[in-house]
């Protein structure tokens, strides 16, 4: 029986074991049929499309999370340390014993040299990289370092610490204890009411308590003093409530976008957007005749021969050179040739101070409608070819001249096509920083570009730029890590404004689309 | 030239003794590049009459509308030889001014090609080309010009939104009231009613019809029992040379040629 049992389940298992390497063929043939038919292609697409988009949708993750971050306030801890035993730290140990710090970030100790075992320093555990504040002659100066979690005796997180910023640059930390205004002095419940609602800025107001003035208790266990006229802003970092903290990003986002530079990196960013703003202005005015002018000429009135071809290939391979020669080229061509000449005729009086012979908005203008002549010239092109023939057929007919022809007809039935380029031209324009280094754009200007006086615009002067304050707090900052926030922040604000900019050019082309029902452009 | 002309007497002869033609052609050869397009065609047309040119795809009869206001000029390689005299003036001559000629001589196309602009806009375009008009004359240049179209009790509300709104059929004779508007003495109809609904295309078989009164109409089409229904002369062409031309009943019913009574009677190629 149990032999007899054996052989059929022996003779089973084989039967099995071919119908599942049948069905394993079958299976495979059948895949190798699915992939000659093609729809395989449209898995591969699928995946390209969705890797791009999360590619960006990282991209915008991580820029929105970490230039918004720069706006939400931090809390700040209350750190009881001990003694630093290290020798070799990088950074100089804090004196104090106790700190207010802003913790940034966190790792694992790496010892320095692991083989030597009763070194009493090389704790396992964490470190922490913390900001804070050091006195040097009365003014808060920041400070960066290591602590290692093993030399932290207390950590508390006190509501009522404030964070005061000052309007000559900096923050101070402190506990408030007295808001004295000569007559009536706030302290306690009063006082935190005060500061936490905004009721300072009143008394600083109403003008006849200028001698105000806020108590503080450092962390050091000193008193610092400080003229509510010298305070710009004050917030407790602390604070539980979320409201709170959100009216406080409100607040610091708001000044971000509508004050101008403070030393220490204090204040915003707004001279660099409308710098940013107007040169996209200036160049799209620049821009638009001459690339519109060229695509008219080499698609409607040139005969298609060599020539026209040839330019039109050189047209298309002025895209692909990198910005900074475009800078160098204005730079010797319109600065120093152009400009000079301009200062000699006109703004002799002012030699050798140069006025145009310098850079100035107008030749960094100059510069990025040159960069991005082609993409205008390339797409008016497309649109002028994909107006009917029937249409110019018709417009002579009626006994239109050629020009007539031309402006009358085809060019408005390829305005749309026109603001593709355009809206391309921005897009690249509004990014591009490297020819601007070269050309005017500066870190930091007095010289406002508008007036309300005439001459109005002042084309010739420099100008502040979101993409060169990305670049100059990103690489040209003593402090990276003061600036690294501040070029995340930056750099969100100018993909916000790149992408306002663009809106605004394609409500324009889909009114014109709308208006004039053209659906071959 | 003499000779070409010799071997047509009855037509110069009608030419001398009809004061009545709109159209005269003589000798006329089109050349595109090396290629013969058009082989010696004469023909007369006469004045507020409706003249149909029919014939196979690619026999040149839109290439002679086309010689009647010079848009062939736009064609690189395209080149004239013989006469082709509008009310009596050569318009091949090198004094003459294409533009003048272009507003005497209104054409419609086989596809609707209104401007991507108002219909009013598009009806005054024409106009305001040429003339300075107030706007209450350039109002009333329209209002005539989309009514002898037949489109104005259509648009009349509707005059500033865009000409691309409209239907196909309605395009076509904006399209019509745009040429009109110029006041054109011919019209050339370049198989207009081609891309039309056959309600669309009765209609506009009516207007050229109602047209007919005030203006010589000369016009291309492949559809026979179109040529049939509107026109009073009927001109075959074929491989460039024109076959035969007599007024349309007797073209139809008694045609000379044996070439003719094939195509009108289908058996073509």
């Amino acid at each position: 029986m149990s032999v007899c049992g054996a052989a059929i389940n022996c003779e089973f298992s084989d039967a099995m074991g071919i119908s599942m390497l049948a069905r394993g063929l079958k299976a495979l043939n059948g895949f190798r049929h699915w992939l000659n038919t093609g729809a395989a292609w449209h898995w591969y697409s699928l995946a390209t499309v969705t890797l791009s988009g999360l590619l960006i949708a990282a991209l915008i993750v991580l820029v929105t999370s970490q230039g918004l971050g720069y706006f939400w306030p931090a809390s700040v801890q209350e750190w009881v340390i001990s003694e630093s035993k290290a020798v070799d730290s990088p950074l100089q140990a804090p004196s104090s014993q106790r700190l207010f710090v802003r913790v940034l970030e966190q790792q694992p100790v790496v010892s320095a040299q692991p083989a030597l075992p009763a070194d009493d320093t090389a704790q396992t555990g964490l470190e922490y990289f913390v900001q804070f504040q050091e006195f040097v002659d009365g003014t808060a100066n920041w400070r960066y370092a290591w602590v290692e979690a093993g030399r932290i005796i207390r950590v508390t997180r006190p509501q009522s610490l404030l964070e005061v910023h000052l309007s000559q640059g900096g923050s101070v930390f402190g506990y408030p204890l007295v808001i004295d205004s000569g007559e009536q002095q706030f302290t306690g419940q009063a006082l935190h009411a005060l500061l936490r609602d905004g009721g300072w800025r009143e008394l600083m107001a109403s003008g006849e308590v200028t001698e105000a003035r806020l108590l503080l208790r450092l962390q050091d266990g000193s008193d610092f003093v400080a003229p509510l006229t010298t305070v710009r802003n004050v917030l407790f970092p602390n604070d539980a409530s979320l409201l709170y903290r959100v009216r406080q990003f409100t607040t610091s986002l708001w000044v971000f976008l509508s004050t101008g530079p403070q030393p220490d990196y204090q204040g915003g960013i707004l001279p660099a957007i409308y710098g940013t703003v107007l040169l996209v202005l200036l160049m799209s005015v620049i821009l638009v005749p001459l690339g519109v002018l060229t695509a008219v000429y080499l698609h409607e009135y040139a005969s298609n021969n060599l020539l026209t071809k040839t330019l039109r290939i050189a047209v298309s391979n002025l895209a692909g050179i990198p910005g900074i020669v475009y800078g160098v080229f204005v730079l010797g061509v319109f600065v120093y040739g152009l400009g000079a000449q301009i200062d000699q005729w006109f703004f002799n009086d002012r030699l050798p101070l140069p006025t145009f012979g310098t850079g100035g908005i107008l030749w960094a203008s100059l510069a990025l409608a040159l960069l991005t002549l082609p993409v205008v010239i390339v797409a008016t092109e497309e649109g002028l070819a994909r107006v009917p023939n029937d249409l110019r057929r018709g417009a002579l007919a009626l006994g239109a001249t050629r020009s007539e022809m031309i402006w009358g007809t085809v060019v408005t039935a390829a305005s749309p096509a026109i603001l593709t380029g355009l809206i391309l031209a921005i897009a690249r324009a509004a990014g591009e920083v490297a020819p601007l280094l070269l050309v005017g754009a500066v870190k930091y200007t007095g010289q406002p570009l508008l007036e309300s006086s005439f001459p109005y615009l002042h084309a010739e002067r420099q100008f502040m730029h979101l993409g060169y304050q990305v670049y100059d707090f990103a690489l040209q900052s003593t402090n990276t890590y003061a600036t690294i926030p501040l070029a995340y922040a930056t750099t969100l604000i100018l993909l916000a404004l790149v992408i306002l900019l663009n809106l605004i050019a394609i409500r324009l082309r889909a009114r014109l689309r709308r208006r004039f029902l053209i659906d071959y452009s | 030239m003499d000779t070409e002309l010799n071997a047509q007497p009855s037509l110069l002869q009608e030419d001398s003794q009809n004061a009545e033609l709109a159209v005269v052609v003589r000798g006329l050869h089109v050349y595109y590049g090396a290629r013969l397009v058009l082989d010696n065609i004469s023909l007369d047309v006469e004045q507020k009459q409706v003249t149909a040119l029919i014939g196979p795809s690619g026999c040149g009869k839109s290439t002679l509308l086309r010689c009647f206001n010079r848009l062939n000029d736009l064609i690189d390689d395209c080149h004239v030889q013989g006469q082709v005299r509008l009310f009596k003036r050569n318009i091949y001559h090198p004094d003459e001014d294409v533009v003048t000629l272009r507003r005497q001589v209104g054409m419609v196309f086989q596809r609707p090609n209104p401007f991507p602009k108002s219909i009013f806009d598009n009806v005054a375009y024409g106009v305001r080309l040429q003339h300075k008009l107030g706007a209450r004359e350039l109002r009333e240049v329209v209002r005539w010009s989309l009514k002898a179209a037949a489109l104005w009790d259509e648009v009349k509300d509707r005059l500033s939104e865009s000409a691309l709104k409209l239907s196909s059929g309605q395009q076509q004779r904006l399209v019509i009231a745009r040429a009109l508007a110029v006041k054109p003495s011919v019209l050339l109809l370049d198989e207009p009613a081609s891309n039309l609904d056959p309600i669309s295309m009765l209609k506009l078989e009516e207007l050229i019809t109602e047209l007919k009164s005030r203006y010589t109409i000369i016009i291309v089409t492949h559809n026979m029992q179109q040529a049939a229904r509107v026109s009073d002369h009927t001109a075959f062409i074929d491989q460039g040379r024109l076959i035969e031309v007599s007024d349309t009943r007797s073209l139809f019913t008694h045609p000379k040629q044996k070439q003719t009574e094939d195509y009108i009677t289908g058996r073509y190629g």
